[in-house]
C-alpha cells in the first residue's frame, strides 16, 4: 500500500491535489469511461485505441469472463452464456421484459429482479453489469496511473428507483465509489453547455440502445436546471433492429429460429440499419445454422416505413415534457441529439420538423454522455475548475403511497427538483388500530396496480385510539442521486419507522456481500480484507476532506483549542492508516467515527458561512448577472 | 439554520407580487452554495447538512414560485391561514362547466379542444392572480384571498386533468 503523506497543520497539500475521478456511461449497447485531464474532458480508450466497450459479457465454460468486443464477436456462437443489453434487465421483473420470450436467455424469476441462468450459475443483472464496470475501472486506473477516488455513473433519466439502485449496487460490486448517479441527458447537456457556453432553453433527445429519454434544461452561466424530463424505458435503438429482424422473418417466411440464428440475424439487422445511414439501400445476407441462406435488399424507404410508429412513439414524451415545463416548441433554443440511434437520417429529419430547427450534432453522440459525466465527476471530486458547474436535476416519475381502494396518493410529483422532501399526514381506519402498513409506489397512474411497487413497510406500536385520531406523518426524502428513503412517525407519541427504499427491487446488503465473495474459497478472509479496504478508502476520504476544509477556513472558523482538537483526531486516524495493519479494521472505523464527530461543529460553521455567503448577495462569478 | 420564512430566505419582501427573476436568481445563488454537489468531497456531517439545506431551498423555491402556495405562505405568516371562505354558487357553476368541457374533449379524444381549454385556463389563472394580488397586497382582505386561493387550487387541478388527458392521447 502506498504511504499516505501528511502535511504539517496549516500547510496541507490536500487542497490542490488532483483526485482521480471518472465518468462512466454504462450503456445498453456499449459503455465508455472518460476523465478530465488538464482541464479538458476526454474518453479513455483501451490499449488498442478503441473508446467504446460493447456492453456484452460472456461466461465461458472454463470460468473465464469475457467482456466487450471479444464477447460480442462470440455472441452468436454461445447465445445462452453471452449477455447482451443487460441494462434492459436492471431492476426488472420478468413481467417487465416485453420480448423475454424471443430472447436467447434462460430467465429465472427472482424476488424483485430477474436472474439469468448461465454456465457460471444464476446471475443477477447487477453482477453482469459489474463485470463491464470492472473492465472500465481497470482501464481508467491503468491509464491514469492510480486508484480512482470516485466515479459518476450515468443512468437514463427515466430510470425508476429500482433501476437506479441496481446501477449503484453494480458499481459497488465493481469496487467503485459512486460520487453521483447522473441522468444521461443532463450529462449530455453539460458536455454541450460547457463547450458552447450556451444560455437559454435546451432540449436533449436521447435515443440509446434500449431507452429513450427526453429532457428540457435551462442553462444560465454554469447552472444546469432541468425543467422537465420524460421518456420510455423500454424503447431504444434495439427496437429498430428488431423491426428489421421481424421484416426479414416475415418476408422470407423463415421458420422459428433458434437462439444462435436469432442473435446472428439481429446482428445483421443492426449492421443494415447502420449502413442505411449513408446508403439508400443495403443487402442483408447470411447463412443460418440450418444451411438456409438469408438474402434480402432493404431500401431506406422500407426501413422508414417499418420504423415509423417507433419513431412517432418518441414524440409523446417530448410533448409531455414541454407541457410539464409549460413551454412552447418556439421557446426552445437548441436540441441536442444523443445516442448512436440518432444517426438515422429519418430521425434527424423528424426532430428538425418538430422543433423547426436543425439539431446540434457537433459532439459524437456516442461519447457525449461519458464526457459530461467526467466533467461532473471532476467537479464532485473537488478538483479545480469544477466550481463553476451546478446541476439541478429532477425526479422523472411521481412517488406515492397506496391509500384505501388501491389508489396512489402522490407525495412527490414528477419533475420535482432534487433533493426533495415532502410529507403527508395519514390516519387510522379502525378504532384501536395499532399498526399501519405502507406501500410505496412510483408512477403516474392512479391505480397502484399500474404503478411500480418500490417497498412495503410497517409502522407498529401506535397507541390505540379511535379511528381517525392518530396523526401519522409519512416523509419522503429523495437525495441528489434520485434515490428515495421513507419514514413514518406517529405525531403524538413519536413512534417511528424508517426505510431506505431497497428491499423489494434492489439487492440486500447480505446479497451484495455474498456476490462480493462468491467463488472464492477463503470467503471469510476475503470479506475481511474487502471490509478493511473499504474502511481505508473511507478514512482516506475523510482525512482528505477534513484537511482541505481546515486549510480553507479552519483558522477563520475555529478557536485554537477547537483547531487542535480536530488535528489530534486527524493524526490519530492518519497514524492507523499508515500502519495499514490488517487487524486494525475496528480501530480504523472507530478513529474515522471519532474524526467525524470532532468535525461536527466545524461542519455546521462551514455551512453557516455558506448560507451567509449566499444570502449576502456576494455572488460567485458563475452566477453573476 | 435557514429559518422558516421563505420570503426572507430568498431576499424578497413578503408580498404576493414578487419579481420572479429575482426569486430565480436567489434560488441559484443559494443552491450554488448549499447543493450537495458543492459538498460532495467534504465530511459526512457537512454532506448531510447540505442535503437538508438544499432540500429546504428547493421547497421554498417551489412554494414561492406557484401563486397558490405563495399566497398560502403569506397568509400563514400573517396568522390568517384559517380564514374561512364560502364557495360562491357562481364558482360552483363554473366548476361544473369546466369539468364537462374537459370530459367532452377527453371522450372525443380531441387534442385541439383540450389545448384550447388549456389556453383558456391559463388566461383565467392570470386573472385570478391579479385578484389575489389586489386582495393581499392592497386591501389585506384575507377572507377574499382565501377564497381566491381555493379557486386557484381548483384551477391547478383542472390543469393537471387537461395535461393528463393530453398525456393519454400521446401514449
Amino acid at each position: 500500500m502506498a504511504l499516505l503523506q501528511i502535511a504539517e497543520p496549516g500547510q496541507s497539500a490536500a487542497p490542490h491535489q488532483h483526485r482521480l475521478a471518472v465518468g462512466i456511461d454504462l450503456g445498453t449497447t456499449h459503455s465508455l469511461v472518460a476523465t478530465v485531464r488538464s482541464g479538458a474532458a476526454e474518453v479513455l480508450p483501451d490499449d488498442t485505441g478503441r473508446a467504446l466497450l460493447p456492453s456484452v459479457v460472456r461466461y465461458a465454460p472454463d470460468g473465464a469472463v469475457e467482456v466487450g468486443w471479444e464477447a460480442r464477436d462470440g455472441a452468436a456462437k454461445d447465445p445462452h452464456n453471452t449477455i447482451v443489453s443487460v441494462k434492459r434487465f436492471m431492476g426488472r421483473g420478468i413481467a417487465d421484459i416485453a420480448d423475454a420470450a424471443t430472447m436467447p436467455y434462460q430467465f429465472i424469476e427472482a424476488p424483485g429482479m430477474v436472474k439469468l441462468k448461465t454456465v457460471a450459475g444464476e446471475l443477477s443483472p447487477v453482477e453482469v453489469s459489474a463485470e463491464i464496470l470492472k473492465v472500465l475501472r481497470s482501464r481508467a486506473e491503468e491509464s491514469l496511473g492510480g486508484e480512482l477516488s470516485g466515479a459518476v455513473i450515468t443512468v437514463p433519466a427515466y430510470f425508476d428507483d429500482a433501476q437506479r439502485q441496481a446501477t449503484k449496487d453494480a458499481a459497488r460490486l465493481a469496487g467503485l465509489s459512486v460520487l453521483r448517479l447522473l441522468n444521461e441527458p443532463t450529462a449530455a447537456a453539460i458536455a454541450y453547455g460547457l463547450d458552447n457556453a450556451s444560455e437559454g432553453i435546451y432540449c436533449v433527445y436521447d435515443l440509446g440502445g434500449g431507452t429513450f429519454d427526453f429532457s428540457i434544461l435551462r442553462l444560465t452561466r454554469g447552472v444546469f436546471e432541468v425543467l422537465a424530463t420524460s421518456g420510455d424505458s423500454a424503447l431504444g435503438g434495439d427496437d429498430f433492429d428488431r423491426a428489421i429482424y421481424n421484416w426479414l422473418t416475415e418476408t422470407l417466411k423463415l421458420p422459428a429460429l433458434g437462439p444462435e440464428d436469432t442473435r446472428q440475424l439481429l446482428t445483421e439487422a443492426r449492421l443494415a440499419k447502420e449502413r442505411l445511414t449513408d446508403m439508400a439501400a443495403t443487402e442483408i445476407s447470411c447463412v443460418l445454422t440450418t444451411g438456409q441462406v438469408v438474402s434480402a435488399i432493404l431500401g431506406r424507404e422500407t426501413f422508414i416505413e417499418l420504423t415509423k410508429s417507433l419513431l412517432a412513439k418518441t414524440f409523446g414524451p417530448v410533448r409531455r415534457a414541454l407541457r410539464d415545463a409549460s413551454l412552447q416548441v418556439e421557446e426552445v433554443q437548441g436540441v441536442v441529439l444523443v445516442g448512436g440511434a440518432t444517426r438515422m437520417p429519418h430521425l434527424r429529419l423528424a426532430v428538425t420538423e418538430f422543433f423547426f430547427r436543425e439539431p446540434l450534432t457537433n459532439l459524437d453522440p456516442d461519447k457525449v454522455v461519458a464526457l459530461g459525466a467526467a466533467i461532473q465527476a471532476n467537479a464532485l471530486a473537488g478538483n479545480r475548475g469544477g466550481d463553476e458547474l451546478l446541476l439541478l436535476d429532477v425526479i422523472p416519475l411521481s412517488l406515492g403511497i397506496e391509500t384505501m381502494g388501491g389508489l396512489s396518493e402522490k407525495i412527490i410529483p414528477r419533475n420535482s427538483t432534487i433533493p426533495s422532501a415532502r410529507a403527508q399526514d395519514f390516519t387510522t381506519f379502525k378504532d384501536g388500530q395499532t399498526a399501519m402498513s405502507f406501500h410505496v409506489v412510483q408512477g403516474e397512474r392512479e391505480l397502484v396496480s399500474e404503478c411500480r411497487s418500490l417497498a412495503r413497510f410497517d409502522l407498529r406500536g401506535i397507541p390505540p385510539m379511535v379511528a381517525g385520531a392518530a396523526r401519522i406523518r409519512v416523509t419522503f426524502q429523495v437525495d441528489a442521486d434520485g434515490l428515495l428513503s421513507v419514514s413514518a412517525r406517529e405525531q403524538t407519541t413519536g413512534v417511528e419507522s424508517h426505510i431506505e427504499v431497497k428491499p423489494s427491487y434492489g439487492l440486500s446488503d447480505t446479497e451484495i456481500a455474498g456476490m462480493l465473495t462468491a467463488g472464492i474459497s477463503n470467503a471469510e478472509d476475503d470479506k475481511r480484507m474487502r471490509a478493511l479496504r473499504e474502511a481505508q478508502v473511507d478514512a482516506r476520504r475523510l482525512l482528505d476532506a477534513t484537511e482541505t476544509a481546515m486549510a480553507e477556513d479552519g483558522h477563520e472558523l475555529l478557536s485554537k483549542p477547537e483547531w487542535d482538537a480536530v488535528w489530534i483526531k486527524i493524526y490519530e486516524l492518519a497514524e492507523l492508516l499508515i500502519l495499514g495493519d490488517a487487524n486494525s479494521l475496528e480501530s480504523l472505523r472507530q478513529a474515522t467515527e471519532a474524526l467525524n464527530a470532532a468535525t461536527g461543529t466545524f461542519a455546521s460553521r462551514r455551512m453557516d458561512a455558506s448560507i451567509r455567503k449566499a444570502l449576502s448577495g456576494k455572488q460567485i462569478g458563475s452566477i453573476e448577472v | 439554520m435557514l429559518g422558516q420564512n421563505y420570503f426572507e430566505l430568498f431576499g424578497l419582501a413578503p408580498r404576493f407580487t414578487i419579481d420572479l427573476n429575482s426569486l430565480e436568481l436567489s434560488f441559484r445563488r443559494l443552491q450554488a452554495e448549499l447543493h450537495p454537489d458543492r459538498h460532495a468531497s467534504h465530511t459526512e456531517s457537512e454532506r448531510r447538512m447540505a442535503l437538508q439545506l438544499s432540500t429546504t431551498v428547493n421547497d421554498g423555491y417551489r412554494t414561492l414560485r406557484h401563486p397558490a402556495s405563495r399566497a398560502q405562505c403569506l397568509m400563514s405568516l400573517a396568522g390568517k391561514e384559517d380564514a374561512n371562505a364560502a364557495v360562491s354558487p357562481a364558482f360552483l357553476m363554473a366548476q361544473m362547466e369546466w369539468r364537462e368541457a374537459i370530459e367532452e374533449a377527453r371522450a372525443s379524444r380531441d387534442a385541439t379542444a383540450l389545448e384550447a381549454l388549456s389556453r383558456r385556463l391559463k388566461h383565467r389563472v392570470g386573472m385570478q392572480e391579479h385578484d389575489l394580488a389586489a386582495a393581499l397586497d392592497e386591501r389585506g382582505d384575507f377572507a377574499a384571498a382565501t377564497q381566491r386561493v381555493n379557486e386557484l387550487r381548483f384551477y391547478e387541478k383542472l390543469r393537471a386533468e387537461i395535461d393528463d388527458a393530453l398525456d393519454a392521447l400521446d401514449s
